[in-house]
């Protein structure tokens, strides 16, 4: 597939590294003259040095050809330029870095009136990531599905995990979960299980479930009692706005450190329920002060890598059961992780929701689907689409419906509810469903059913 | 650096060269041509290169780094390597008794120069001479690039080989991937060489020698079989070839032109393929040389062809043989005024365009100069000025003109170098020979002037010269660094 990225700074070459390892041919236009040789020589790629939002510099790129132009630069302004021009001048569908809290409200807006195909907030995106994996720490990973109403979440079973044992109908009547196991991965084995799958301790397990249902799951699995009510967020950026606003309408003690007194002022303007402290987040004394000991979680969000390093390995000494901290610098990565300690990266977390988004408009001819993930070493995927009229699989029970082996309807949303599907459920037009699948290519509804049969 | 990927390469680049050996064998055995001498000829290289490069070929390095050292390490290596291999066949068949000089022709048919050390060509055995003339077609376009076009998994870094060997200040990429673009830069050189082939099969020339002829034109090589005197190779010596002489010539100047205006032409951008600035200049050296050299030679004092249209045709054969460093020739230009010659010499330097098959200074390197030299003359005339160098219409980076000036220093030092090294070598050649031949070689064109002109050949020189003038070639085709640099202790330090 053709893509056409603009701007190769961090967040744009994460994104060629991501999208070259899936096979694509990629243009890349950036200003800058050594920046744009260093990524060629790099990777595999096709390097243009010019303005994005020039038309001439876009058609030498091949914008015509391109199936997805990521705009990527520095400046919103620019990106929605970028966009809309290259919108015109057919490139199929655009996305465009909006970061701005200004524009943050109006997204709907540029999407359904200026044709842009989808806006990337990575601010924003990086704190609903450390949201869910604040409120949900003992999960591997987790996904969400049909604009975040349905998750799609990575556990590993221990040895005490009363799921073990267990047949998956006589777990799911047991404990009255309206939950669904949609794969296992077992040793180097991946199975898509029925009802008579039995779990065994090792075991990774991948889970469909509304928030709701989640929440009462990780309370049968005794992980209650460990729920983060507290969290104290170092530095107040942006990346802090979003994740303070986020926590407090949880009903999450947020406490925000900062050292610029003026964007204290403007962060306790904008998040009354949230402390904010104004001063050195690197400064021990004044985080022990701060009551740093009685926090549940710590979060590292100043804008130097290093800071926020030794600020969690500080929190880390101080016993802080959970810790994340922001790293863009993806060879510290390495470094900090371990069963506590997470460092999150704002440039990977968007990039892969473009890539996910970009994998989603692969060989779709339809436009029937809308995202596409995958899991377990990229072996399984799930794949959301939006049933149109004239599926085959329309208004009949599941049960009755002949479907290829190693497929699984995981999860319908019908009018903004989560149906976790039984035998007698059907699906209906106008859905959203979310299809898992191993080793198979999804690309159409209609390709999930058995047709030889 | 890394050893294991460098010997990969190469291992591939032998399987490739097998192949085209055993085409050649193929067309040996076509010919009717069973001397025992001849099938081991061919036989003994082919199964050397494929006992070696199965065997570097078979697993895949753990360590895939490869930067643009290695880049320029393999390309010079293998090309030294593949004209050894190459270089047997001559050897073991006792078709060219003496090794370096067999070295020499393969040399100068990979290097697509054309220069010869052969006296009597017509008593080569058909099959020789088909390889002879397929070497010029594989290394015009490369050999490199034909790897990375047909083999798989290619690693994202493999820019650097394409780099290393395809001629010009900027090699760029023409579609995103590495290995699309070899394939379609190969499609291109496929497609016009078999339009040359079957345009002179029309004509009336012979199966084979239209395919050597077209061999020799598509790689700029200049190795020619038909009436064969010299260096130069009398493709079509009487004036009832016209024909032939009309179309060889045209697709000497279409195969020097940057193949990158193909490609859009094939994609209907035919506007921004004409935009090209390179284009242009390339096209109006060599017209403007042809009308000069025209009315020069209409007014010398006895004509040396009868009619206007005899001495335009020459005229244009010879300035598209020597720009785009084809080195074929249909007369003496020996006998041409000074004027003619001298206009020769300096088409000699400055070569084809970037991106073409063919060899020397090349047009972009040339306009990039001439802009630098005009730039530095404001500075001078008022010093606080600034001043940018615009070229295809885009500015060009410091990096770009700082590469062009340090191509320029070391192609004067190798040209004087080795220049030297002939005359003390082979002291019968006077100043001009000399020089005009070790430019001839540099430029990968073929013949110099003099005693190297276009009825000479090159086996009367000493071997140290030959082995200089192998050295020139090779360096010449692979735009001087890569050799060097495989000749830089530096290189092999781990440090």
């Amino acid at each position: 597939m053709n893509i056409l990225i603009i701007g190769g700074g961090k967040f744009g070459s994460t994104l060629v590294d991501c999208l070259i390892k899936e096979g694509h041919d990629i243009a890349l236009i950036d200003t800058n003259y050594k920046l744009v040789e260093n990524l060629v020589a790099k990777y595999d790629i096709l390097g243009i040095c010019g303005n994005g939002a020039n038309v001439e510099t876009l058609k030498e790129a091949g914008v015509a050809k391109a199936r997805v132009l990521i705009a990527a630069t520095h400046s919103d302004e620019v990106n929605v330029l970028c966009a809309l021009i290259g919108k015109k001048l057919g490139a199929h569908h655009t996305v465009a870095r909006i970061r701005a809290p200004e524009y943050s409200k109006q997204l709907l807006f540029m999407r359904q009136e200026l044709g842009i195909s989808m806006a990337v907030n990575p601010e924003m995106e990086t704190a609903a990531e450390i949201s869910r994996v604040l409120r949900s720490m003992h999960t591997v990973k987790i996904e969400s599905f049909c604009r975040g109403r349905a998750d799609l979440v990575e556990l590993r079973l221990t040895e005490e995990s009363p799921f073990v044992g267990l047949r998956l109908w006589e777990l799911y009547k047991k404990f009255k979960l309206k939950i669904l196991i949609c794969a296992v991965k077992r040793g180097d084995e991946i199975h898509i299980p029925d009802g008579n799958f039995v779990l065994e301790a090792g075991d990774s397990i991948h889970i469909t479930a509304s928030h709701g249902d989640l929440s009462e799951m990780f309370g049968i699995l005794g992980y209650a009692k460990q729920r983060v009510r507290s969290v104290l967020i170092v530095g107040g950026g942006t990346i802090a706005y979003y994740l303070g606003s986020e926590l407090c309408e949880n009903g999450i003690r947020v406490k925000i450190v900062e050292i610029d007194e003026k964007r204290c002022v403007e962060l306790s303007e904008k998040l009354p329920k949230a402390t904010i402290i104004n001063g050195n987040g690197t400064d021990e004394t004044l985080l022990v002060e701060e009551g740093i000991d009685n926090f549940d979680a710590c979060v590292a969000l100043t804008g130097i890598d290093e800071e926020n390093i030794i600020i969690s390995l500080c929190a880390k000494y101080r016993k802080i059961p959970y810790i994340i901290s922001k790293v863009n610098n993806s060879s510290l990565l390495r470094v900090i992780n371990d069963d506590r300690m997470s460092a999150i990266a704002p440039k990977t977390i968007s990039a892969n929701h473009v890539v996910r988004y970009v994998r989603s408009k692969q060989g779709d001819v339809s436009g029937s689907v809308q995202t596409l993930y995958k899991m377990v070493d990229s072996r399984v995927e799930a794949v959301e689409f939006i049933v149109g009229e004239g599926a085959a699989c329309v208004r009949t029970p599941l049960r009755e419906l002949k479907l290829k082996p190693g497929i699984l309807i995981a999860c319908i949303v019908r009018g903004g509810k989560v149906i976790i599907p039984g035998g007698d459920d059907t699906i209906e037009v106008n859905d959203n469903i979310v299809v898992v699948s191993s080793d198979l290519y999804l690309r159409n509804l209609d390709e999930i059913m058995d047709v030889k049969s | 650096m890394n050893h294991k990927m460098i010997w990969y390469i190469i291992g591939h680049i032998f399987k490739v060269e097998a192949a085209f050996l055993a085409v050649s064998f193929v067309v040996a055995l076509l010919c009717g041509n069973f001397k025992i001498l001849n099938i081991l000829g061919f036989l003994i290289p082919i199964a050397a290169l494929l006992a070696i490069g199965f065997p570097l070929t078979k697993k895949k390095p753990q360590n895939r780094n490869f930067f643009a050292k290695e880049g320029f390490v393999v390309v010079a290596l293998a090309w030294i390597l593949m004209s050894l291999f190459g270089a047997l066949p001559f050897f073991i068949s006792r078709e060219i008794p003496n090794f370096i000089d067999a070295f020499f022709e393969t040399a100068s048919g990979f290097t697509t120069t054309g220069s010869s050390i052969l006296t009597n060509v017509s008593e080569m055995s058909k099959g020789l001479l088909f390889w002879r003339s397929l070497t010029h077609w594989l290394g015009g376009m490369g050999v490199l690039v034909f790897v990375l076009a047909i083999f798989p998994g290619q690693e994202t870094q493999s820019i650097f080989l394409m780099k290393a060997e395809s001629p010009g200040p900027k090699v760029g990429k023409i579609v995103p991937k590495l290995k699309v673009t070899a394939r379609i830069l190969y499609g291109i050189y496929i497609a016009m060489t078999l339009v040359e082939f079957i345009m002179l099969l029309c004509g009336g020339m012979p199966l084979f020698d239209s395919a050597v002829n077209s061999f020799a034109t598509a790689g700029t090589g200049g190795f020619a079989v038909t009436d064969v005197i010299g260096n130069g190779g009398f493709v079509a010596g009487s004036a009832s070839n016209a024909y032939f002489e009309w179309v060889i010539g045209i697709f000497m100047i279409l195969f020097g032109v940057n193949f990158n205006v193909y490609y859009l032409i094939l994609i209907r951008r035919v506007r921004d393929a004409f935009r090209s600035e390179e284009l242009w200049v390339y096209t109006g050296i060599a017209a403007s040389a042809v009308a000069l050299i025209t009315i020069n030679l209409m007014n010398m004092p006895t004509r040396l062809y009868a009619t206007f249209g005899e001495t335009l045709r020459h005229s244009f054969f010879t300035t598209a043989s020597i720009m785009s460093s084809t080195g074929f020739a249909t007369v003496d230009f020996e006998l041409w005024p000074t004027f003619s010659k001298a206009m020769l010499v300096l088409l000699m330097f400055i070569g084809a365009s970037a991106g073409s098959t063919g060899g020397g200074i090349k047009v972009a390197r040339f306009i990039l100069m001439i802009k630098n030299g005009l730039a530095e003359l404001k500075r001078c005339i008022s010093p606080n000025q600034v001043v940018s160098i615009k070229f295809e219409g885009k500015p060009v980076e410091n990096d770009v003109v700082r590469s062009t000036n340090g191509y320029l220093v070391a192609f004067v030092s190798i040209l004087a170098a080795s220049t030297l090294i002939v005359s003390l070598d082979s002291p019968f050649l006077d100043f001009g020979s000399s020089f005009t031949g070790v430019l001839a070689c540099l430029n990968n064109i073929g013949p110099g002037l003099g005693k190297l002109g276009p009825t000479q050949n090159f086996a009367g020189l000493g071997y140290v010269s030959k082995i200089v003038l192998s050295f020139d070639m090779i360096a010449g085709r692979l735009e001087l660094f890569p050799v060097l640099l495989l000749l830089s202790p530096k290189t092999y330090r781990h440090l």
